[in-house]
Formats: structure tokens, sequence, C-alpha cells
């Protein structure tokens, strides 16, 4: 396959309106369900040539996949995710508070701009939603008949050419890395871990890929709202498994 | 015969399944953290100045020892600390600057307390919260 220097699926996809969103995981540490949800909805619109536009619940994910999926806001596992979309499907969901499709998010965004003692983030605990399976009211579909599912889930290969090609042919994929001290101030440029010490995992989407000033990069959405980093967006250096972003990729495709 | 090899088979089909899923690396989740590391002691001294601000006490408490701490992202950081703290001599009104406070050292007025703190920062907006406290009386 002939790939391009230069790949924004945003670009490619321009009539997949979910390419361009940018979530937000709240005080829960659920960033492997919506690297998840957010390839997916992506992957459903691109499949279907941008006539099935939906924004995949991370809420049902988060709640109802249960051990397979690890420990819903304490963690989880991306392959799992997928994998759940494959074998119970997943129903529509956006934002917190949005009202748009069977079941949005519940965990509010932290409370920006707010100093001093108050809590920043509600749902301070950091508990998983339960599993409800039924949609919000005033949804009109039925739960189950509200159910996306995937054909396939799979992994792919930590090599830079196969990362591509799936992206490239199929949409964005679901990756995962380790954060480090340097990352949550992040701006612009292509991100390369130098100082602090490592803080935890963590699981964004990667929707391309491009040089910048000669260094090559991944194109990264993550979910931490858009005034984080660029837009919500970020660059981080491609080609030699920079804080484990080329070792964890994992994807599928739509029924 | 059928049987056993039915579920000999299914064992190892479950065992590969299990390695599949968690043989993957958990992401979101929480990382013990070296109680010296100085993001980790910044958290702590918040917490508990925050808790300070935040309590009835006459005196203002200082940070003893970290004896244990864990990290996870979310949107942001959380930090999860168990924290000694002792009473110091200063009276809350008047402390401006609680490094020149003494840990109150007599027995009959010292008190130390246990507590865990749960920090929430979001370093691009520039906020820190204490999200969670729960301390109890260690002597």
């Amino acid at each position: 396959m002939d790939l391009p220097d230069n790949f924004d699926a945003r670009e490619a996809w321009p009539n997949c309106p979910t390419l361009k969103e940018v979530r937000d995981q709240g005080s829960c540490g659920s960033c492997w369900a919506f690297g998840a949800v957010e390839a997916i909805s992506d992957r459903v619109c691109v499949h279907s040539n941008a006539k099935v536009n939906v924004e995949v619940s991370a809420e049902d994910l988060l709640s109802c996949c249960g051990m397979e999926c690890g420990m819903g806001c304490n963690g989880g596992y991306p392959s799992g995710a997928w994998k759940f979309w494959t074998e119970k499907g997943l129903v529509s969901g956006g934002l917190y508070d949005s009202h748009i499709g069977c079941r949005p998010y519940s965990i509010p965004p932290c409370e920006h701009h707010v100093n001093g003692s108050r809590p920043a983030c509600k749902g301070e605990e950091g508990e998983t939603p339960k599993c409800v399976k039924q949609c919000e009211t005033g949804y009109a579909p039925d739960y189950r008949k509200d159910k996306h599912f995937g054909s396939d889930s799979y992994s792919v290969p930590s090599s830079q050419d196969e990362i591509k090609a799936e992206i490239y042919k199929n949409g964005p994929v679901e990756g995962a890395f380790l954060v480090y001290e340097d990352f949550p101030t992040y701006k612009t440029g292509v991100y390369r871990h130098v100082t602090g010490e490592e803080i935890g995992g963590h699981a964004i989407k990667i929707l391309g890929w491009g040089v910048e000033d000669g260094t090559p990069y991944w194109l990264c959405a993550n979910s931490w709202n858009t005034d984080w980093g660029d837009n919500g967006f970020f660059k981080i250096l491609r080609g030699e498994d920079h804080c484990g972003i080329e070792s964890e990729i994992v994807a599928g495709v739509p029924k | 015969m059928m049987t056993t090899g039915w579920c000999s088979r299914a064992f190892v089909v479950l065992s590969l399944l299990s390695l599949y899923v968690y043989g993957q690396k958990l992401v979101g989740g929480f990382q013990n953290r070296n109680p010296t590391d100085e993001d980790v002691v910044q958290a702590a001294k918040f917490a508990v100045n925050a808790f300070n601000s935040l309590s009835n006490e006459e005196y203002d408490y200082k940070l003893m020892k970290i004896v244990s701490a864990a990290t996870q992202v979310i949107a942001g950081v959380r930090y999860d600390l168990n924290v000694e703290m002792g009473k110091t001599n200063c009276n809350r009104e008047f402390t401006y600057d609680i490094s020149s406070c003494d840990i109150i050292q007599d027995p009959k007025l010292a008190r130390t307390y246990l507590c865990f703190f749960s920090v929430v920062e979001v370093p691009w907006e520039n906020q820190e919260s204490l999200v969670a406290v729960n301390c109890k009386v260690q002597q």
C-alpha cells in the first residue's frame, strides 16, 4: 500500500463530524472507554460512507462492560472495550448533559476556573456509573435496538506502516501510552517526554500522522476537553515507540 | 473422552482469553508512587494546607510523613495520599508560614492525624483541589 507522508483523518473524511470532536472524561479513569468509542464512532461513519453518523456512548461501555474491560473508573483494557463492541454492541450517547443519544455521559467535566478549596470535579470519588440498560427519557429507540455492533476487533502490530495502513484504510485507532509529568502541560508542537515522573497509563485516539519541522509524529485526540493542548488534540513523537505509543494499538471493524 | 477433550480445550481457550485481556496494560488506573517524588510531596503539602483552611481546629497541622501515594490519569491528575500530620504550636489565625511552626512534642498536648487525601490537579487550568478527606487520630 502506498501511504502518504502526512495524513489527517479529519481531512480524508470531511463528512464524518465525530472526527473533529473532543470529549471530556471528567474525574474518572475512563480513557480506555473514550479512546475506543471515539474511534468506533469515526469508523461507523467511515465504513458507511458517511451515511451513519452516531456518537457511540462512552457511558454504555464504561458502565456495562464489567470485568472484561477492567475496573471502570479505576482503569481498563482497550482490547476488552473493542471486544465488548463486537459481542454486546454499544448504544449511542453524547457528551455530559447533551441529551444526545440513548445514554449520554453522566460524569460532568471538571469545573474550570475555580480557585481555592472548592472541589474541581464532581463525582470526586471517581465512582463508575451504573449499567442502566435503558435509554434516557425522551430518546425514542429502544435500548436493545440502539446497539451498534462491531464484526471484528484486533490488535495492530507495533510497526509504523501497519498502524498507518490501518488508519488509512479503516479510520482512527485506539492507542495507549505512559503519561509523565510534562504531558498535561502540553500546548502545541510534537510532544516528547523530557522531564518528570511517570504518573500512569493513558489511552487516546490516533487519527493521523505527519512530519513537523523534521520530526515525525502521530496526530491524536485526547479526552480532556478542548481547552487542553492544541484544541484538545496533540502530536506525539512517531517511530521509536515513544512512551509505548506504538505498542498497544487496537481497532476493529463495524458490522 | 469427548467431555474431557472439550473441557481441556475450553480451559486452554479460557486461559488464552484471560492472557489476552489481562496481558494488556491497564490504562487509567492507579500507579504506586515514591513518597519522596517532588510532585507527590507538593500535592501532600497542598492537601495539608487545604485541610488547615477547611478545618475548625484552633491550631494548624503540619505534614510529618507521606506513608503511601498513588497517582491516576483522569482529565488531569489524581493523587491519592496517606499521610501523617501533627498538631503545631501555631494558632490558625496567626500562621503565615507553616514551615516556621513546630510540631508539639508534649505528649499531653500532641496530636497526630493519619489522613487519606485525594487531590485533583488540572495543570493546564492552574487548578488544584482537595476532593476527599478522611482523617483519624493516630494516638
